[in-house]
């Protein structure tokens, strides 16, 4: 029998403003504080438990309030964050376009957190309009989801989980 | 000249002879017709004089009216709350708001009466509890509690009543300041997620702290109705220890104490920050810790 090792982590989404952090965060939780909370003081706190391979993965998910320019996310709310997932609307091009500098920023920020690039929205494109953004992109986005359909989205925080335990083991 | 020539008179004659006969044919065949029209002659003058005298009118309309009012005013004594609920409080609102002074005044007398019976009613327990207490002058804790007074300074009543009203450890975590992580958390009631609750916390502290940009400055107390977070920050973590009434001076000493106890009693964990331990493990020695404090006050 395999013993399972617990490991508490502390993500972010990041990204402009309305590309769907929140509702991502809502498809894969049951949030127990109100989002009020986003437009006060510009955080959301909530938590899942995710299994993967011999890992309870505990995961605390800050959803903090969209900033199309991460210097002006407050700081003190990356602190000991230990992976992020960045968000891009792809129905939208100035979420991704400045996408370069924006990571730059970001891992100049958290130099050791591993992150995943998502496309959200994907239930607005057609598949030939995916495949140009995702052909178009200065980065690579490595999973598109939808939060309106749930596509994909359990999907997005697995492959984030198996980057925050690689990073652990190694 | 008006004479006629003999054809037009023998044409005339023809004619007068046939008006008299068609005449007799008409009464025969419209008989039944002028009957007809005379009883609605003789109904209209009946009609007529009735209309000319309001007794008449009265004695005939009565009965049906009276029919008719009797049914509307049943309806409307079943249905009044649906037909005119919406206007009825519309117009109250309006009035109250109108004499909101007069409905104060009226008012007041009967509030102050029930504030003043429940301040009587809770003062007496407060008495019947220092009775109960000073019925028993030698018990274990009353001694304890004079010797502490008569060293303190505090006079014994004074101690007496701050242990009555004394406030109570609902709950603490302990938690990672960098991350927000909770190191261990303890409870008297289960809390469904302390490590969202955590987050939060941090999040508003961190929010507060650097809202202000005072250096050297963390926030101490949260207040929320009858609660209070109280915070003791550390070098890497703090405790957030929430309590049920109004902690006064001498209970926050006596956290603090605790918070104290528990970081020389686990310096590791401390040093560390706890990643060696298991949350589990810093719940249960949180819970000796402050447990302590609302078991066996000092």
């Amino acid at each position: 029998m395999k013993s399972t090792n617990i490991l508490n982590k502390k993500i972010a989404l990041l990204g402009s403003h309305a590309v769907g952090k929140t509702s991502l965060i809502s498809r894969f939780v049951e949030g127990i504080f109100p989002e009020k909370y986003l437009s006060t003081i510009g955080l959301k706190v909530d938590t899942k438990t995710l299994q993967v391979d011999d890992y309870q993965l505990d995961l605390v998910i800050w959803d903090i309030a969209g900033q199309d320019n991460p210097a002006r996310i407050p700081h003190y709310y990356l602190n000991g964050c230990s992976g992020y997932i960045y968000v891009v609307d792809l129905s939208r091009p100035s979420t991704y376009e400045d996408i370069v500098s924006r990571l730059t920023l970001l891992k100049g920020m958290l130099p050791q957190a591993p992150f995943v690039v998502v496309g959200n929205k994907m239930d607005l494109l057609s598949s030939q309009e995916l495949e140009e953004i995702q052909t178009n992109c200065p980065v690579e986005i490595e999973i598109t989801t939808s939060a309106k359909t749930g596509d994909r989205v359990e999907e997005l925080f697995s492959m984030l989980g198996k980057k925050l335990i690689h990073t652990h083991e190694h | 000249m008006d004479e006629k020539n003999p054809l037009q008179k023998k044409s005339i004659k023809a004619n007068r002879s046939e008006e008299g006969f068609f005449g007799e044919v008409k009464k025969f065949f419209l008989k039944e017709e002028h009957k007809v029209q005379d009883d609605l002659y003789e109904r209209l003058n009946e009609i007529e004089s009735l209309l000319a005298s309001s007794d008449k009118l009265d004695k005939k309309l009565k009965p049906h009216f009276d029919k008719h009012l009797e049914e509307h005013v049943t309806y409307l004594q079943e249905n009044y709350p649906d037909l005119f609920g919406k206007y009825m409080a519309t117009a109250i609102k309006k009035g109250i708001k109108d004499s909101q002074e007069e409905i104060i005044d009226a008012l007041y007398p009967i509030i102050g009466k029930l504030i003043s019976k429940f301040l009587r009613m809770e003062l007496e327990k407060l008495s019947q509890m220092i009775d109960q207490r000073l019925q028993d002058p030698f018990s274990f804790d009353n001694l304890k509690l004079r010797v502490k007074a008569l060293f303190s300074g505090v006079s014994y009543e004074e101690m007496l009543i701050t242990r009555m009203g004394r406030p109570q450890v609902e709950e603490v975590f302990l938690i990672n300041k960098e991350n927000g992580l909770p190191l261990g958390h303890f409870s008297i009631d289960s809390v469904t997620q302390p490590q969202a609750v955590a987050g939060m916390l941090t999040g508003i502290k961190d929010f507060v702290e650097h809202a202000f940009e005072k250096e050297d400055t963390e926030l101490e107390t949260l207040s929320y109705d009858k609660y209070e977070i109280i915070l003791f920050n550390f070098e890497t973590f703090y405790f957030a220890t929430v309590v049920e009434g109004k902690p006064h001076a001498i209970f926050r000493k006596e956290l603090y104490d605790t918070a104290m106890n528990f970081c020389e009693k686990h310096p590791i964990w401390v040093k560390e920050a706890i990643t060696g331990a298991s949350q589990a493990q810093v719940g249960e020695a949180l819970k000796d810790h402050f447990h302590e404090i609302n078991q066996h006050p000092k």
